[in-house]
């Protein structure tokens, strides 16, 4: 087995030879910068499980990317990986996209076998009323361990729900039969609302890991795609290819990166410092609901309204602690592609991710989003500042407040003297979270 | 691992909390300009008291030897000020400076003679200024402060214990002042026990506009007149005038009671509550 990490870097520079993909670099992580719609993409193609979305205008390069990614991961023929995906319409039925009944098993002897099913394993149409179970055909994209999702604000709500069940679960049922899918990496595409999208269930897209905007080309990148003559089907066949043995490889190896200390405490303050609330039930502002919104006056009067460096009055919700994972899963990805190993650099890796990982989740203040440099457009910048703010107070201003905190717990000065202490903290989380810990130690 | 190894492995073991602090208590302070540098922007009267030394003369030296330059120097020499007091078994005699026995506990000082102006001050306004001490016996919660000659502004705000003895005082004395007692030997300034919850104070000459405003509870008596709007919007207390008050005493009082020799026009406008009473009714 060669290094899959080799062969990476190998097909982003092929990728870019064969004008592919010529996209900005619009990511920095500490001095690099790559570009974001491929990094994350190819992140996203290091883990399982996970789901990553490209959202963007028509011809930016966010389907055929992850065909192409698809295509080398796989090893898969590009044609063959473009037939495994399935396309959002109005019309689009579940018997299309997960599979149907297999009407032979009612007039002749067992089909082969179809996959990993449990329905393929069982008896034959002679004693199926005795198993109490038919046999479904699912189709190539159920059984596919590369499962993109094209245009998936075209599906209506009710197929919405199944992609829900399906990354949740990581099983699809149809007619009373289960399909594991096993480990998969999941794509999905959107293009911004046009009339006949319907809006993605909030659900739907807490449970999507991580959303990358996909833009067009620029002038530099149109010269270099009108060198482009071939086919991208023709092209995709010069791409280097991992083998199954190295595609299986890549998730330990991401599992293996180690998040230091400095890394693990500014991801958990982050989402503390997204969903503290001082007027929530529980101060949790997942739980807030209808018209109890900051965006709605919540946030009237409060200690901490206004006040441009703390987080929570500029966005409406919290964050799960999905996000927490998603959070270290794709830093420790990205780590690894750019083989960034100090704390440090760990720290610039989640910098650089975590804004794709909340943005799409979250609604900001719409007050503060209309005002410059957002004018009501830039929702990833809005939450890139409000990432960086939340990291630089932990790193640099929440140290003592945390070595207090840490003291009491650790039984080395009484959480009476602490809370004492940390009362002279103005920080959500040494008066919401640190405070109440310890009163109830007391 | 224990969660302060996971903070000092985040952190690099460069934040150490306030540990720091008494870790230092006992070292070698260079003089007051040391212990000055040592403290944070809005050091408290603990972090002082972690720091300097245990001698009670040691700490009278620095507080002898001190130039406070600005107001976070002045507060840090009116906590040693406090603490020299509170060790000692006799008063402390030191001249008086801006802040002087803030937050003491226990203890006599007695300020005495004239205020030294700012180090690092210059011009008609810091020779003003220097001329009386502000803010002194800011809040106390015990032990005596008496000030032979004349008090600045600010004189024992948010006491809550303890008693001031004084010539005269300007504006804003016993401003919220929730306990303890005040004598003022002379006149008093304008807004004499502005808001006060409790506490007693006595002033043998004047008092100024608004005596007594906002007041909730305590006492306040004065030998002489007092100016307009005394016990203005006051809830609760008693405020006796020896004189006769200016206009509009009593003006939108809800509860209390003000006695006074006579009041001047509008005396008791749309008063609320309380009682108005004149001495010649008693």
């Amino acid at each position: 087995m060669h290094d899959p990490l080799r062969k990476i870097d190998d097909l982003v520079d092929a990728l870019e030879e064969l004008r592919l993909h010529v996209g900005s670099a619009d990511l920095q992580v500490g001095e690099r910068k790559v570009n974001a719609q491929l990094y994350i993409s190819l992140a996203n193609a290091c883990l399982r499980n996970r789901a990553a979305l490209l959202y963007g205008g028509m011809g930016a390069n966010k389907t055929t990317l992850v065909n192409l990614l698809g295509s080398a991961f796989t090893g898969l023929p590009f044609d063959e990986v473009e037939n495994l995906m399935i396309t959002g319409h109005p019309e689009q039925t579940e018997e299309k996209i997960v599979g149907f009944i297999d009407p032979r098993q009612w007039s002749c002897p067992p089909a082969p076998s179809t996959g990993s099913s449990r329905s393929s394993s069982r008896p034959g149409p002679s004693n199926f009323e005795e198993a109490n179970s038919i046999q479904v055909l699912w189709t190539p994209w159920a059984r596919s361990t590369w499962k993109v999702i094209n245009e998936i604000n075209r599906f209506p709500s009710g197929k919405q729900n199944l992609f829900l069940e399906l990354i949740q679960k990581r099983k699809v049922s149809y007619a009373g039969e289960t399909l594991d899918l096993g480990n998969t990496c999941y794509f999905a595409t959107m293009n911004p609302d046009f009339s006949a999208t319907y809006p993605l269930d909030e659900a739907l897209l807490d449970r999507i890991s991580i959303s990358v905007p996909a833009t067009q080309p620029d002038f530099l990148a149109s010269l270099a795609l009108a060198e482009r003559e071939k086919e991208v089907c023709e092209l995709a066949e010069s791409l280097p290819r991992l083998c199954a043995e190295e595609f299986e490889a890549l998730p330990p190896m991401v599992a293996a990166v180690d998040l230091e200390s400095q890394v693990e405490l500014s991801i958990i303050s982050l989402l503390r410092d997204f969903t503290l609330c001082e007027r929530a039930p529980a101060f949790d502002k997942t739980q807030l609901s209808g018209g109890s919104k900051p965006s709605r006056g919540l946030c009237a009067g409060c200690h901490y309204f206004n006040n441009p460096e703390v987080c929570c009055w500029q966005v409406d919700e919290g964050l799960s602690d999905r996000v927490r994972q998603d959070l270290r899963s794709y830093t420790r990805a990205l780590a690894l592609l750019l083989g960034l190993g100090s704390s440090e650099e760990k720290i610039e890796v989640l910098r650089a991710v975590a804004p794709y990982v909340i943005w799409h989740r979250v609604s900001p203040n719409r007050t503060m989003l209309e005002r410059p440099p957002y004018y009501g457009a830039r929702r990833l910048q809005y939450v890139k500042d409000l990432v960086e703010k939340s990291i630089n107070r932990t790193l640099n201003e929440r140290g003592e407040m945390n070595m207090i905190f840490a003291r009491a717990v650790d039984g080395e000065i009484s959480p009476r003297e602490a809370v004492e202490e940390l009362s002279g903290f103005d920080d959500p989380i040494a008066r919401l979270d640190y405070a109440r810990a310890l009163e109830r130690m007391v | 691992m224990k969660l302060k190894g996971f903070m000092d492995q985040a952190y690099g073991g460069k934040v150490r909390g306030k540990k720091r602090l008494e870790e230092k208590k006992g070292e070698f302070l260079l003089g007051f300009e040391d212990l000055a540098q040592r403290l944070k922007e809005r050091p408290k009267s603990a972090e002082v008291e972690a720091l300097v030394p245990d001698d009670s003369e040691a700490i009278v030296d620095l507080v002898l030897s001190a130039s406070p330059k600005d107001r976070r120097e002045e507060m840090i020499w009116g906590f040693l000020s406090g603490l020299a007091a509170e060790m000692r078994s006799e008063p402390l005699v030191i001249p008086p400076r801006n802040y002087a026995g803030l937050e003491m506990k226990m203890g006599t000082i007695i300020l005495d003679g004239a205020a030294p102006a700012r180090a690092g001050a210059s011009g008609e306004a810091n020779k003003t200024r220097s001329a009386k001490a502000h803010h002194l016996g800011e809040r106390m919660s015990g032990g005596r402060l008496v000030v032979r000659g004349d008090a600045g502004d600010y004189l024992g705000q948010e006491m809550a214990g303890g008693g001031i003895v004084c010539t005269s005082c300007g504006d804003y004395a016993f401003r919220k002042m929730a306990g303890g007692w005040g004598v003022v030997g002379g006149d008093a300034g304008n807004y004499l026990g502005v808001g006060n919850s409790g506490g007693r104070i006595v002033v043998k000459g004047r008092a100024g506009a608004r005596a007594g405003w906002l007041m909730r509870s305590g006492r306040i008596g004065v030998g002489k007149d007092v100016g307009e709007y005394l016990g203005l919007m006051m809830k609760g207390g008693a405020i006796s005038v020896g004189g006769r008050a200016g206009s509009r005493a009593g003006w939108r009082m809800k509860g209390g009671l003000i006695k006074a020799g006579g009041y001047g026009p509008e005396a008791g406008a749309e008063k609320v509550g309380g009682r108005l009473l004149r001495r010649e009714d008693l």
